[in-house]
């Protein structure tokens, strides 16, 4: 088997998975079971092309669309990396999922878990796109599938949040994604990813500017201020789909195409010579410390996570824009780590849910001698995504610190601090108040969440700790990457 | 001197265009409009275009005006006055005068009339004047032109006449579930009417045969003697009733006839097709007709694509009438 | 004259005898009617994809009647262009007609349905008249057999089409008409009709006041006739009222030919250095665009009948094609002509779309969606795909043309049209989710509503158009290779 079929496979594989879950949709057990299937079959087809060796930057080429561009395949180091988060943190998600929707008795599973599938091929997909605009389709597809399972609940509030992610979403890649895309294929003749970037340096730097600020907030999954406000709508959906698609999957996606864009567009060499790579971390630095400011008076837990999502995806992308070499790892490898710290807080969220109904804060006094273990991992995940040891996300942030440092631009690594300390300051709080608070109600001894529900956020936060020791395994590969830098 | 009288006829056609849409009374502004066609036809004489001529003065001052007066029969004669249609009007009559001057605006630099030099007399039509004797032996050019170098044209504006006859038939008639509406007008029962008109039927389709027939050496043809021999059978219509003329053309055989017209007209021109020629090139009908060479074939061919006409025309003039006056129903009218 | 030199005249003349046929049938054998005309249509299609193969190969090919040359009888000349334009009618009236088999039971009498299928082929004729034609006068001849059919067949659905088609009878013997008088000034100048030879003629007029006269009452004309804002008065009322099995053949295929009439003008008689370069109202044309399409799809925002909304999209719709036209660029023309064909699809779908729902759940507005999404399956996917073309998500044919639009209007500096476009995206978008909407987020209704069968010749040609609409984005390489050659070499 080819590298080129197994990418086909990866994208085709959920597809199929879906069409199994539409079939078994009347009967639960099988309907799970062929999820988890698809879900494992998946992360093996990823794992085998989960090897730094064998990458060639060859593409595959299906339908040749207009002259120039067609849909077509490849994978490169960073896109592997990407496939592989996704693709493992699907199966995590699939056993939460079951717990959950079981748990919550919520309607409509089938249609939940066939989105789900058909949200993961669409990541995929993106995830190997080659050029500029098979990765639209991908993130059109991705935003389509992803509608129905924020709207999941079907009632005045889903409705609001899931107009609101329409809006946001469909707004900014049609208004001001697809135009830039077609005027770079205008100016190029191309929109094929290539290191060196293939917008041309002698064009108007000022179009260059505003198509740039076009794919940043025309990517509008990323999350980049002010363009930000569907993510915390988004949270009305199943905890399963805040998990794993608004922490891992979709808003990577954003972050992802905007990395594409910046790398494999633009190009480093050119966003150094014109300073542009001031303009992406100056956009990013002020997301990162408001979305921290706000999350810090948040009261709902999901929506708390949501503002902290947006504030790590900032990071990502202010790694990736110092364009230095370090800076660059950090940024990718931020996108694993804050991926397994960012997933397991939200488990242990959906799993105070469901054990408790409460969604608020200042609800949670004491909730920590109640499930001592959900909160434990939820320690641990915000440990990882405050970036502190022995987590894995310290290994990312602290990359990234010395990449701003080597780009001498010490304001960014004064907003890197300042923003861990701000992730502090509403994490704690939190853990403080659930382990040392007495609860406002009387305790009922330990009564931990579905068996289901605790098993992931368990594994994810190990993964965490684990990720702290062998970070190598990501580095090796993110190298590929930057040593075309 | 001709100028003169032209001049005349033009601020005539002018007066009464703008007093038929002056009157109030529709039934007035009818009779009004149909004396401006027949103004309309005196200036083609003038000009020299005797076939548009014969063709106004039957189709737009005749059988249109017939047309009217079956409408207003069956609707109404008086306007109501609404105040929105004074801006209408002014609308319309700003749009108007704004088309007019455009009209006249591009009028400044076009060719003087029967100017030899000019391209419209020395292109196409010269070859016609030229050849189309020879070609065809058909002295009227006209006729020539209309039913053989652009036969296909006309095949056209005979499916034209079908499709309005059909059209105008389809949105009228009446399921049979609707109640009869007892229309005011009396049988008719004047006889000096019908003597006269069974008196004079026979001698218009008599006239209606030969401007048929005549059309290849005087002006006339399929279209104007259709015409006449529809009025003939309006007439009988109006005079007698309906009834009795539906015993002589049921609405069924005339639509069946309608369309056998232009199966007439447009099977002959299939026929060069399965020879192995274009569509309508009479001469191939040369090999099916003893003793003629392709020219005559031509000729002949000409006459038979009229016939079709003829029939086409008939049946529409004789159906749009039949339809407008009984409102769809076909059993009581004028 | 062997059988594919014939082929101009097999494309016309076989739904023209279909027709007669069928007028004969009406009155004497009226069982035989539907077959007929399934005959006649499947065997002009197969006719019609020949013509524009052969085309492909070998270039133009003429056809002569009465075997009279060229500027003295009448002609047809096939190019690419009228090729592609021909396949498109027959494809989109062999959809209409199978679709027609039903819903005209639904919505004409019985005793007329002989009468509605003779000028129900009488209009597929003109419609093909038009676009084969060489001849200028010939083509208002067709004009009137197309216009004079269709008010009969728009009218056939009750009291309140026929009003509505009595006013567009106005309007459009109104543009008819102009269309004739420029047609007559140019006949005066160049004493031909020929529209080749008109080509030949007419740069020795550029400069004259009755060429611009007759190019004013021509475009004017059609303008009137292809719903272009601010002519576009006439076209939703009519639409709305009109039975849906005229407005399935009429609506994607109406309008449409009326561009491409232009298009022939402007490449092939006026000839494109006259109409980009002597004259000089290209940027007003594309504001007229620009303001046609958000015109267009603010109206579709703000009705909620579902056929009103979408008789607003054409009008948008209008917009893009004659924008990308005036700007100029290749790629923009490239892009109007290939959603000509785009559009038909689409809107043919939205009728058919339109008329399931109308005859299954007896409602059109915003609200019988709820139900279509539960008890209509084929519908709803179409409803899908259309939109998502209307929209313009890859690889759905709508995607390509604006995309080429938008490539086209950056080069040529028409920004307003680009923003234009990307407004009219959004609108329909939000003219889908609020379909879409109704039904995600309204209560089932009690007892659970079972989902409907529709009738097999409803989901044929629903099925037929939505791939259609993929098909023919996934293969625009091709397309696009056919229509660069359509584009005169001036514009290149």
């Amino acid at each position: 088997m080819t590298n080129f079929t197994t990418i086909l496979l990866t994208i085709c594989i959920p597809i199929i998975g879906a069409f199994m879950i539409y079939l078994f949709g009347k009967k639960p057990n099988q309907r799970e079971a062929a999820s988890f299937a698809t879900a494992f079959v998946l992360f093996g087809c990823v794992l085998k092309l989960f090897n730094p060796g064998k990458i060639n930057g060859q593409t595959l080429q299906l339908i040749e669309l207009f002259p120039g561009v067609s849909i077509s395949f490849f994978y490169d180091h960073l896109s592997v990396v990407f496939a592989f988060v996704a693709s493992s943190l699907w199966i995590v998600t699939t056993l939460y999922s079951i717990g959950y929707m079981r748990g919550t008795n919520e309607r409509n599973q089938t249609r939940f878990y066939m989105c789900f599938a058909l949200a993961l091929s669409a990541t995929m997909g993106v995830a190997f796109s080659a050029n500029l605009l098979t990765l639209y389709i991908f993130y059109e597809l991705l935003s389509i599938s992803t509608y129905a399972l924020v709207g999941h609940q079907q009632n005045a509030d889903a409705q609001f949040g899931a107009r609101k992610y329409l809006i946001y979403l469909f707004g900014g890649s049609i208004g001001l994604a697809l135009p830039a895309m077609i005027i770079i294929y205008q100016i190029t003749g191309t929109l094929d990813f290539n290191y060196s970037g293939i917008v041309p340096a002698y064009f108007n730097p000022t179009m260059l500017l505003a198509l740039l600020l076009m794919f940043l907030y025309g990517f509008g999954k990323a999350g980049l201020m002010p363009f930000h406000a569907w993510l915390p709508g988004a949270m009305v959906a199943p905890t399963p789909v805040s998990s794993l698609l608004h922490a891992v999957a979709v808003v990577k996606v954003g972050v992802f195409s905007i990395i594409r864009v910046l790398t494999g567009i633009y190009g480093v060499d050119l966003m150094q010579s014109l300073k542009f790579n001031g303009v992406v971390c100056g956009i990013a630095a002020f997301t990162v410390i408001t979305a921290s400011l706000i999350a810090l008076y948040q009261d709902n837990l999901k929506r708390l996570l949501a503002f902290s999502t947006i504030g790590q995806l900032a990071y990502i992308i202010m790694g990736v824009g110092l364009a230095s070499s370090l800076g660059v790892t950090g940024g990718i490898l931020h996108i694993v780590m804050h991926a397994f710290g960012k997933i397991t807080l939200f488990f242990c969220a959906g799993a105070i849910y469901v054990t408790t109904k409460k969604k608020y804060i200042s609800e949670m006094d004491g909730i920590g001698k109640q499930m001592p273990i959900t909160l434990s991992a939820f320690f641990i995940g915000a440990l990882s995504v405050t970036g502190l040891p022995p987590t894995g996300g310290f290994i990312s942030k602290w990359m990234m610190l010395q990449g701003a440092m080597d780009a001498n631009l010490t304001i960014i690594m004064i907003v890197y601090l300042v923003s861990s300390l701000l992730n502090a300051c509403y994490f704690f709080p939190i853990i403080y108040k659930a382990f040392f608070k007495d609860p406002a109600t009387e305790s009922h001894g330990i009564k931990e969440a579905p068996l289901n529900c605790l098993i992931p956020p368990m594994i994810t936060a190990a993964c965490s700790i684990l990720l702290f020791f062998n970070y190598r395994i990501f580095t090796t590969i993110i190298h590929g990457v930057t040593g075309g830098l | 001197m001709l100028l003169g009288i032209e001049t005349l006829l033009l601020i005539l056609v002018l007066i009464l265009a703008v007093v038929s849409l002056w009157i109030r009374d529709l039934m007035s502004s009818v009779v009004v409009f149909g004396a401006y066609s027949f103004l309309m036809c005196l200036i083609w004489t003038g000009m020299g275009a005797v076939d548009v001529a014969f063709t106004e003065a039957a189709v737009g001052a005749g059988v249109s005006t017939v047309f009217f007066v079956a409408v207003l029969f069956n609707t109404t004669r008086r306007i109501q006055f609404n105040p929105l249609d004074l801006s209408a009007k002014i609308f319309s009559a700003i749009l108007c005068i704004g088309t007019g001057y455009l009209l006249m605006l591009g009028l400044s630099d076009l060719p003087s009339w029967g100017d030899p030099q000019a391209l419209v007399n020395t292109n196409v039509s010269k070859y016609y004047i030229e050849s189309a004797y020879k070609q065809t032996k058909v002295p009227n050019l006209v006729t020539a032109v209309l039913a053989d170098y652009r036969a296909f044209d006309t095949m056209f504006e005979t499916c034209v006449v079908f499709i309005a006859v059909l059209g105008i038939f389809m949105l009228l008639k009446k399921d049979g579930r609707e109640p009869l509406k007892e229309t005011s007008a009396k049988a008719n029962d004047n006889l000096i009417i019908r003597v006269a008109s069974r008196f004079m039927v026979p001698f218009i389709q008599l006239f209606g045969l030969y401007v048929v027939a005549h059309g290849h050496y005087s002006p006339g043809g399929g279209f104007q003697g259709g015409v006449i021999l529809g009025a003939s059978l309006i007439l009988v219509a109006m005079a007698f009733n309906i009834e009795f003329v539906k015993q002589l053309l049921s609405i069924k055989r005339m639509l069946l006839l309608a369309v056998i017209g232009v199966i007439i007209f447009a099977g002959w021109g299939l026929v060069p097709v399965f020879l192995g020629q274009s569509f309508l090139d009479y001469s191939a009908w040369a090999a099916l007709l003893p003793g003629t060479g392709e020219i005559m074939a031509r000729s002949h061919s000409m006459l038979a694509v009229e016939i079709g006409v003829a029939i086409t025309v008939m049946c529409g003039m004789y159906g749009i009438y039949m339809s407008l006056v009984s409102d769809g129903r076909f059993d009581k009218g004028l | 004259m062997s059988m594919i030199n014939q082929l101009p005249f097999y494309v016309v003349g076989i739904p023209l005898f279909t027709a007669l046929i069928i007028g004969v049938l009406a009155i004497v054998q009226p069982k035989l009617v539907r077959l007929t005309g399934l005959v006649g249509i499947i065997s002009g299609a197969y006719a019609s994809l020949t013509l524009f193969l052969t085309v492909q190969q070998s270039g133009t090919k003429y056809y002569t009647f009465g075997n009279w040359p060229a500027p003295y009888g009448i002609e047809y000349s096939v190019d690419t262009l009228n090729a592609l334009m021909i396949l498109l009618i027959y494809a989109v009236s062999l959809l209409a007609y199978v679709y027609s088999l039903r819903s005209v039971i639904i919505e004409i009498p019985s005793n007329k349905h002989g009468y509605y299928y003779t000028l129900y082929f009488l209009l597929i004729t003109g419609l093909i008249g038009i676009t084969i034609t060489g001849d200028a006068f010939n083509l208002y001849v067709l004009y009137e057999i197309c216009a004079l059919s269709s008010y009969a067949l728009l009218a056939s659905g009750g009291k309140r089409a026929t009003l509505a088609t009595f006013y567009y009878l106005l309007i459009g013997t109104v543009g008819a008409c102009f269309y004739l008088i420029g047609v007559a000034y140019l006949f005066i100048k160049t004493g031909t009709l020929n529209m080749g030879q008109l080509f030949e003629h007419i740069p020795s007029i550029y400069f004259t006041s009755s060429i611009l006269v007759a190019f004013i009452f021509i475009n004017v004309g059609l303008f009137i006739k292809m719903a272009l804002f601010p002519l576009h008065g006439w076209l939703p009322n009519v639409y709305t009222k009109a039975p849906i099995s005229t407005t399935c053949l009429l609506a994607p295929l109406g309008t449409k030919l009326s561009i491409y009439i232009l298009i022939r003008f402007y490449f092939h008689v006026f000839g494109p250095e006259y109409v980009f370069q002597v004259l000089n109202i290209q940027p007003f044309m594309v504001w007229l665009a620009t303001l046609a399409i958000i015109v267009g799809s603010v109206y579709a925002i703000f009705h909620t009948n579902y056929r009103s909304t979408i008789a607003f999209i054409i009008v948008a719709e209008i917009g893009y094609i004659i924008g990308g036209l005036w700007i100029g660029h290749p790629d923009s023309i490239a892009a109007s002509i290939y959603h000509i064909l785009a559009d038909s699809l689409m809107t043919l779908s939205l009728f058919m779309i339109a008329g399931t729902v109308l005859f299954y759940l007896k409602s059109e507005k915003t609200s019988a969606f709820a139900l279509t999404f539960r008890q209509l399956r084929i519908t709803s996917i179409s409803l899908v795909v259309v939109f998502a073309s209307i929209v313009g998500i890859p690889p759905t044919s709508g995607f390509f043309s604006k995309m080429y639009l938008i490539k086209g209007a950056f080069a040529m500096g028409h920004y307003q049209f680009i923003v234009a476009l990307l407004f009219s995206s959004l609108a329909s978008l939000f003219i889908f989710f609020r379909l879409f909407e109704a039904y995600f987020y309204s209560k089932p209704p009690e007892p659970a509503p079972s989902i409907i069968k529709e009738d097999r010749l409803f989901t044929l040609p629903m099925i037929g158009v939505s791939t259609g609409i993929i098909l023919l984005g996934v293969t625009f390489n091709y397309w696009f290779s056919v229509i660069s050659r359509i584009i005169p070499v001036g514009l290149r």
